[in-house]
């Protein structure tokens, strides 16, 4: 059989140009590895969603309901009603928030660690960009299920994307079809085609070419490899080991992310119920809740600018996170090199860097809390609204700043005996892991 | 074993083990091998049943139910759709209607089911059969519209032959002679015996043939 | 982070304990505010979880790379240590193996009929889809450890691959 291939397709020169193509070993690296398997999760349950989702907003008479429900609420509960459907739809809910998750920490990893230094600068952008792409995929499949809940969250969405300067109104008619309200038949195909088709291609490609660029750019390698063989990939072949690896992460994957999602189903339809005029209480995701804490604490002024509005929405909804996201993608092109990084610098080494990480981590947690503000105003009854406010806002501003002093002052103390330490023994540690 | 270095052994084991002859490690690697694919043979097998639920569950609702005894025929499209078929407007050799049964009782039109659909016409009762003349009334004869070939409704008359033809691969099923099969298809078309009460065409029996799709048999018939 | 340490996959682990027993925490206090077990989870709590899979995730295979690559390469092709420890390992995994997946199509089964008595609850029907994946991720594992030969290689910087 092998034989007969490869007289035809050239088999061992597959082999031996590609298949065993080194990777060097390390822990960090799983964490990319987490975020592919979690999309390939994503489209393979959205697959089965996509069989049995009708993308309708017709009204369809089903037991349980006095009155007719949108057939695409109704298809919601027929796949929940199957057998493991409901384990299937909650598992793709679960991989979306745990795609973004593990992207994040991906990233997160790769900054620590200086593996964004040339020559990987174009690789860096790529995966903003799909961190970003990830993010936006699952909000347009927020309103799939046209339940209740669904419709109010992807609501705020909506608003915030109309508040963008000059464009808004036209990108979100297009995104949407429309104004978003319960009675616009058109929102759900258009958002159905955006979710299950557009952005998964866009996603695919650009997943592509991050993995064609890591081939080529080689890993940044764990430190160890310089003394073992300089100059050179220190690492197992792609077949069979790393292959074996990653299908043992796969199934890691499978099996955690299964168990949640049997154990703890994300998004109950049945318990929000088809869109009523009711308003649920309803709270962003928490990979918005960062930027909704902001919205939650700006004041509300509004500026007019050559017939554009520049209220609060724009400010915390769009030009916060946009000026995050330029200064991440900055974040290379601020310390230019001559060299091109080979190996994986070590966080302690880097005190000032790690410090900022760490600082901006808060900044996101103290974001986040301020979306909390009504729950504290509804827990404190004696606290004032301004009171809250300024104490998030200090909380915000203050709370980065002392994580940075702090983080920068300890690191420093422990390095500053590391290096003694070296001078004393000659070599470092292993103590820097 | 032997012959690399244990210092610098990936995995670090330092103790010098027992030699062993390769013949016992190819036969645990065997088992082992034999085992686990046994075990993921199984688990792949049992995820396949998650497709089963891709099987939709069929649902008998009162519009899907088989037609029965005492079912009025109906118009099936047209002007006068879900109206009651009047014999006595019916033309002889002019024309066929496809028409769907009614529950006298409930008024549903059982017009879900494609089985349902039943072909209507009248003839010179001269020219019928003797054996389709003792179900037909008054030359109105009823039969299944569902294609013995490959299911598609027999939809189109040949008026001038006198025959039930169908669009889909041109099979011809004689209303003269019990739907016999002319070219084509398999089996002749059931004839369900039909009385006539108030004006209405009511179905009085089970069809000459089960309704469907029949696989072919050596019977004589010919096919293009 | 200077080699394929355990370290870190292993703070990771205790971290991922730490979030679930956090969004626990949360399910505690939203029950005590609102006088009821909510039947949905908070953003809060998935948000939580979602961090805490993924680091338990990240710590589990990390702690398995060592065990299974070793802290750090060295060139070479270095063959397996035998033992047949590993072999009953194995085919008891499988016969599980084997078992879990006949339960897993019966609970299937049973969610399908409607009349069913006692339908499978959710979690049942993730708990042993999950514990067949993780079966098998076992297998492998025992198998990459014990019957595999483990090749490290030093290539050149400049490969011939993609261009």
């Amino acid at each position: 059989m092998y034989q007969w291939l490869d007289e035809r397709l050239d088999l061992s020169r597959l082999n031996t140009k590609f298949l065993r193509k080194a990777f060097p070993v390390h822990h960090s690296f799983f964490l990319g590895e987490i975020t592919l398997f979690a999309f390939v999760v994503l489209v393979l349950t959205g697959i089965f969603l996509t069989l049995n989702y009708e993308p309708s907003t017709r009204p369809v008479k089903i037991e349980g309901y006095n009155d007719p429900v949108p057939a695409a609420y109704a298809s919601i509960l027929y796949i929940d009603s199957l057998p493991f459907g409901a384990v299937l739809r909650s598992l793709h809910h679960w991989s979306a928030h745990i795609m973004i998750a593990a992207a994040f920490l991906h990233m997160l990893r790769i900054h620590l660690t200086g593996a964004y230094k040339k020559p990987r600068e174009l690789n860096w952008l790529i995966g903003i960009v799909l961190l970003v792409l990830a993010i936006v995929t699952a909000f347009t499949g927020y309103a799939l299920p046209f339940d209740n809940y669904a419709l109010t969250a992807t609501g705020i969405g909506y608003h915030i994307g109309e508040a963008a300067p000059w464009l808004g109104k036209a990108m979100s008619a297009i995104l949407f079809a429309g104004e978003l309200e319960a009675s616009n038949t058109k929102t759900i195909p258009r958002l159905f085609s955006i979710h299950v088709l557009w952005l998964p291609l866009l996603l695919l490609a650009m997943i592509g070419a991050h993995l064609l660029l890591m081939v080529k750019q080689k890993h940044t390698q764990p430190k160890y490899a310089e003394k073992v063989a300089p100059g050179r990939i220190l690492g197992v072949p792609a077949m069979p080991q790393q292959a074996v690896m990653m299908g043992v992460l796969f199934l890691v994957y499978v099996a955690v992310t299964t168990f949640i999602a049997g154990a703890f189903l994300a998004h109950p339809v049945e318990a929000f119920g088809p869109p009523t005029p009711n308003t649920p209480s309803v709270k962003p995701d928490w990979y918005f809740m960062w930027i909704y804490g902001i919205l939650q604490i700006l004041p509300q002024w509004d500026l007019k600018i050559l017939g554009a509005n520049f209220g609060p929405q724009f400010v915390g909804g769009i030009l916060v996170p946009t000026l995050i996201i330029l200064g991440a993608m900055a974040i290379p092109f601020l310390e230019p090199q001559k060299e091109k990084q080979r190996y994986l610098e070590l966080p302690s080494q880097h005190p000032r860097r790690t410090s900022f990480v760490l600082a901006m981590l808060m900044f996101y947690i103290m974001a986040t809390l301020a979306g909390y503000k009504i729950d504290f105003l509804n827990a404190n009854p004696n606290l004032s609204s301004g009171t809250l406010i300024a104490i998030l806002w200090v909380l915000l501003i203050v709370a980065p700043i002392l994580t940075y002093i702090i983080s920068y002052i300890l690191m420093k103390a422990a390095y500053r005996s590391r290096e003694v330490e070296i001078e004393f023994t000659g070599r470092a540690s292993a103590a820097d892991d | 074993m032997a012959d690399h270095d244990h210092d610098t052994h990936a995995h670090g084991h330092e103790a010098a083990l027992e030699p062993e002859a390769p013949e016992a490690h190819a036969t645990r690697r065997a088992v082992l091998q034999a085992a686990i694919g046994m075990g993921a043979g199984a688990a792949v097998l049992s995820t396949l049943y998650v497709g089963a639920g891709l099987i939709p569950k069929k649902e008998i609702t009162p519009d899907r139910e088989p037609i029965a005894q005492g079912d009025v025929l109906v118009y099936s499209q047209g002007p006068k759709r879900g109206q009651p078929i009047n014999p006595a407007e019916l033309k002889p050799g002019a024309e066929m209607i496809v028409a769907y049964p009614m529950n006298p009782e409930s008024q549903v039109v059982k017009g879900a089911e494609l089985k349902n659909t039943l072909l209507v016409m009248k003839l010179d009762p001269g020219t019928l059969d003797a054996e389709t003349a003792k179900l037909a009334a008054e030359g109105v004869v009823v039969y299944s519209g569902v294609c013995k070939h490959l299911g598609c409704v027999v939809s189109n008359w040949v008026a001038d032959k006198q025959l039930m033809l169908c669009p889909c691969h041109g099979a011809l099923y004689d209303p003269k002679e019990s739907g016999k099969a002319l070219i084509v298809a398999p089996k002749p078309l059931g004839q369900f015996p039909i009385k006539l009460e108030n004006n209405r065409i009511v179905i009085a029996g089970e069809p000459t043939r089960p309704i469907g799709v029949e696989a072919a048999t050596d019977d004589g018939i010919r096919r293009v | 982070m200077y080699r394929n340490d355990t370290v870190v996959p292993a703070f990771a682990i205790i971290f991922a304990i730490a979030l679930f027993y956090m969004a626990y925490l949360v399910t505690q206090r939203v029950a005590a505010l609102s006088g009821h077990t909510p039947a949905e989870l908070t953003v809060g709590q998935i948000g939580l979880m979602a961090f805490g899979a993924v680091l338990f995730m990240y710590g589990f295979i990390g702690l398995l790379s060592n065990w299974l690559e070793g802290a750090e390469l060295r060139p070479g092709k270095h063959e397996p240590e035998a033992s047949s420890v590993p072999v009953v390992a194995g085919v008891i995994l499988s016969l599980a193996l084997a078992a879990a997946s006949g339960l897993f199509v019966r609970t299937l089964v049973l969610a399908a009929n409607k009349e069913a008595e006692f339908p499978p609850p959710t979690w049942l029907q993730g708990g042993l889809f999950a514990a067949m994946m993780l079966i098998i991720a076992l297998l492998i594992a025992i198998y990459k450890k014990f019957f595999m030969a483990e090749e490290v290689l030093a290539e050149d910087e400049k490969g011939e691959f993609p261009w």
